[in-house]
């Protein structure tokens, strides 16, 4: 799950809790409510008890009884006291004289028991109203009261009105003690509180921790310019086709730290990023990928004409020295650009195509700008893993076959296997190899395609005993243990169809260890397999092969097609010179894109045996050539 | 643990300067009532009122009862020790204790519990006797006799 979603849930269940958290106490304290409130409700029956029982005693003029007979007012303390419990602090009896003042009647209170008519001077003015609305009145004490909760003062009336006021004084105590009822979920509700206010405590603390870390880890500290972290944080809320992607890398920067030293080369490196900065229009995004790569993210909006943007910056970056500690230092920069297709949605794909394209700029001279141009979603889907691997899962792979004749007789001898992947959506359409080989070639995906290749290669050859086939391997391969036991396996469970099969080994790398290759190529032989070396006269693929490699067959390289166009006589001159020492060394000769009749006479004056291409054959499932024949 | 201990002392320091405070606003205000004094001599002989007003800057706590504007009454010996001596007008003698205002006609007025809630009580004549008009948040604790 991506991380922006594990945040979004945390903070909405943590809001939850908090939600929770108040629902409870809400509750909780409507609950106490409702328990305060019955109690209330009880005082008032209590009152209402009381105020018949003093009745009883002293008919309808209570103070006039009450000053007549001495000995009742006692009495009347002592009915006033057998109410007096738990819940309540004070029952006392009120009455107005004729100047407005409260005196006392009678008083629950068994110790310090108030004198008869002392005054009482109330703060509240609900006393006044309880006489003048003859109604029951509750006084909330607040805190500023340490000892009572609720005042009940209720009107005892006579024919006249409001005669004396009977108050109840709820204690706090018990307020309190009703609130225990509760206290447990309250025990729960704190829990709850305390544990979200830490909670929340230790995001802040933590989002405060992350915040710093992030910087650390997204800010390059030498050139202040983002790092891969940044990147791949940028796209979890930025889409990636509303940007064009620059990759660039400062060519041989390591000679810059050898020529001067390495204060030299950090200093390059900052004045590097702040001359991109410059060039960049706003919101765009520079960063560090390794030590002198950098990838820029331009939004597409702040950019009209991409192509004379980038070509402006690419001049702007090394047509100046950078003068760093007094010294002027030069650079060459190997740049590419893509204007990045709509609805590409992973940025792997687009670095994938750009890696690329550098890569084959820094093997090709560097020191230059290539943009990607007009690639589609298409093109970028096929370098996607996982477009790749479903391709594999769901079988969406074919091998087509292309001849190889004789230049003589142009009658087909061999044919090589071509691998393509079939489009997900048109059938039709199928993919060469230069998309999806580099993204597969290491990973299991990669030995998953050459068993499949080789599963073809030999069922073909099974079943069609009269023709012979190539196929291409790649020199990594045979270093692959995995790959060189699955070619066994192979060769040995068809050894009878192995001696017509031909290994076409193509190369990206100079070899070093040629005793351990020929060693593999004798493997490769075993069962009378022939080996050829592919793109014959390109990159590592000269000479010293055929002096130190055993091989069968080379494969001219497309570049002598391009040189007889070009340069017709000095091409026939070198090939004429390849010709005739690969025949002294026992080794057959393939010209490889024949695309047209007057190359393939050229190659058969110059006496190339085997000839293969457009001209005598496009690439083609085998049942319409076999059907041809 | 320590600043456990110490944030304690505090709460508890500050509750009890609540309670002073609270005390000593209530007395403040009602001798600035009946005085025009910019600093009132109290004559009190309870320790836990004197450590009170010793806290207050308009207070002068006396040891003699003549030198007092104000006398804080707060039992009975203290009562009947006042009953006994000649007071003069200029010396206001509160209370306490409803029980001392019926005790002794020299105290003029009262502050004092019932129920639980605060209570004041003035004598109309006895202010009178001391020229004392008080503020108008008193005037409903003002009774003609007692």
């Amino acid at each position: 799950m991506k991380q922006q979603y594990i945040d979004k849930f945390l903070i909405f269940l943590i809001a939850l809790l908090m939600v929770f958290a108040i629902f409870l106490q809400v509750t909780t304290y409507n609950s106490t409510q409702n328990l305060q409130n019955a109690e209330i409700e009880r005082s008032k029956l209590y009152a209402k008890k009381i105020v018949t029982l003093l009745r009883l005693a002293t008919s309808d003029n209570i103070e006039k009884t009450l000053d007549e007979k001495l000995y009742l007012r006692d009495g009347i303390n002592k009915v006033l006291y057998a109410f007096l419990t738990e819940q309540y602090k004070y029952i006392f009896l009120l009455k107005k004289d004729s100047k407005n003042k409260y005196r006392f009647l009678a008083d629950g209170s068994q110790k310090d028991t108030i004198p008869y008519k002392e005054y009482f001077f109330p703060k509240s003015t609900q006393f006044d109203k309880v006489y003048e609305s003859q109604k029951m009145q509750l006084l909330t004490q607040g805190d500023e009261n340490e000892e009572l909760w609720v005042s009940l003062v209720y009107p005892v009336m006579n024919d006249k009105g409001v005669e004396a006021l009977l108050v109840l004084d709820l204690s706090k105590e018990y307020a309190a003690y009703l609130q225990t009822f509760n206290s447990p979920l309250m025990k729960v509700i704190r829990f709850m509180q305390w544990f979200l206010a830490l909670s929340s405590l230790l995001l802040i603390f933590l989002a405060y921790r992350y915040y710093k870390a992030r910087e650390v880890l997204t800010k390059d500290a030498l050139t202040l310019a983002n790092t891969k972290f940044y990147l791949n944080e940028f796209f979890y809320t930025h889409k990636v086709d509303n940007y064009y992607f620059i990759l660039m890398d400062i060519d041989d920067f390591k000679l810059i730290n050898q020529r001067h030293n390495r204060q030299i080369g950090d200093a390059v490196l900052r004045s590097f990023v702040e001359r991109l900065n410059i060039n960049l229009p706003k919101k765009s995004s520079i960063i560090r990928l390794s030590g002198s790569e950098f990838l820029t993210l331009i939004p597409k909006k702040e950019t009209k004409g991409f192509k004379a943007f980038v070509e402006s910056l690419y001049s702007s970056l090394v047509n100046s020295s950078y003068s760093v500690h007094k010294k002027e230092v030069a650079i060459s920069l190997s740049m590419t650009a893509i204007d990045t297709p709509n609805d590409v949605r992973k940025i792997d794909n687009i670095l994938r195509l750009l890696d690329e394209k550098l890569l084959k700029i820094k093997k090709t001279g560097k020191n230059r700008l290539e943009i990607l141009k007009n690639i589609s979603i298409a093109e970028v889907r096929y370098t996607s893993m996982d477009y790749i691997k479903d391709a594999l899962e769901h079988e969406r792979f074919t091998c087509l076959y292309q001849p190889i004749c004789s230049s003589d007789s142009k009658e087909i001898v061999k044919y090589e296997v071509l691998v393509r992947m079939i489009d997900r959506d048109d059938k039709t359409k199928l993919v060469t190899p230069k998309y999806f080989l580099n993204t597969i070639r290491c990973t299991r995906q990669y030995t998953k395609l050459s068993k499949f290749v080789l599963s073809e290669v030999f069922s073909t050859l099974n079943k069609y005993p009269s023709i012979e086939l190539s196929m291409n391997l790649d020199l990594d391969d045979l270093d692959n243990e995995d790959m060189m036991q699955l070619i066994n396996e192979y060769l040995t469970s068809y050894k009878e169809n192995a001696s017509r099969l031909t290994f076409e080994i193509i190369e990206e790398n100079e070899i070093y260890d040629y005793k351990k290759v020929n060693n593999i190529f004798a493997q490769l032989r075993r069962y009378g397999s022939k080996i050829a070396i592919d793109d014959f006269g390109s990159g590592y693929a000269n000479y010293t092969y055929l002096s130190r490699l055993d091989v069968d067959i080379i494969k001219l390289d497309a570049n002598f097609v391009y040189d007889l166009e070009n340069r017709p006589k000095e091409a026939k001159i070198v090939i004429e010179s390849i010709q005739s020492l690969a025949s002294k060394l026992k080794c057959q000769v393939i010209a490889e894109f024949v695309h047209s009749e007057e190359i393939y006479m050229m190659f058969k004056e110059i006496g190339v045996e085997f000839v293969q291409g457009y001209y005598l054959g496009k690439p083609k499932a085998l049942k319409e050539y076999l059907l041809e024949i | 643990m320590k600043k456990l201990i110490i944030i304690l002392l505090l709460l508890y320091g500050q509750a009890y300067a609540l309670e002073v405070r609270s005390t000593l606003k209530l007395y403040h205000h009602l001798f600035s009532s009946m005085s025009s004094k910019k600093s009132v001599n109290v004559y009190v002989e309870d320790v836990e009122y004197a450590n009170i007003f010793v806290k207050s800057k308009y207070i002068n706590l006396v040891s003699d009862v003549d030198k007092a504007d104000f006398i804080l009454v707060t039992t009975d010996k203290m009562l009947m020790k006042l009953n006994t001596k000649h007071m003069s007008n200029d010396t206001i003698i509160i209370t306490n204790k409803y029980s001392h205002m019926t005790q002794s006609d020299k105290i003029v007025g009262a502050f004092y519990y019932r129920k639980g809630r605060k209570q004041f009580l003035f004598v109309k004549p006895r202010l009178e006797e001391h020229n004392v008009t008080l503020p108008s948040m008193y005037k409903k604790y003002i009774v003609d006799e007692l």
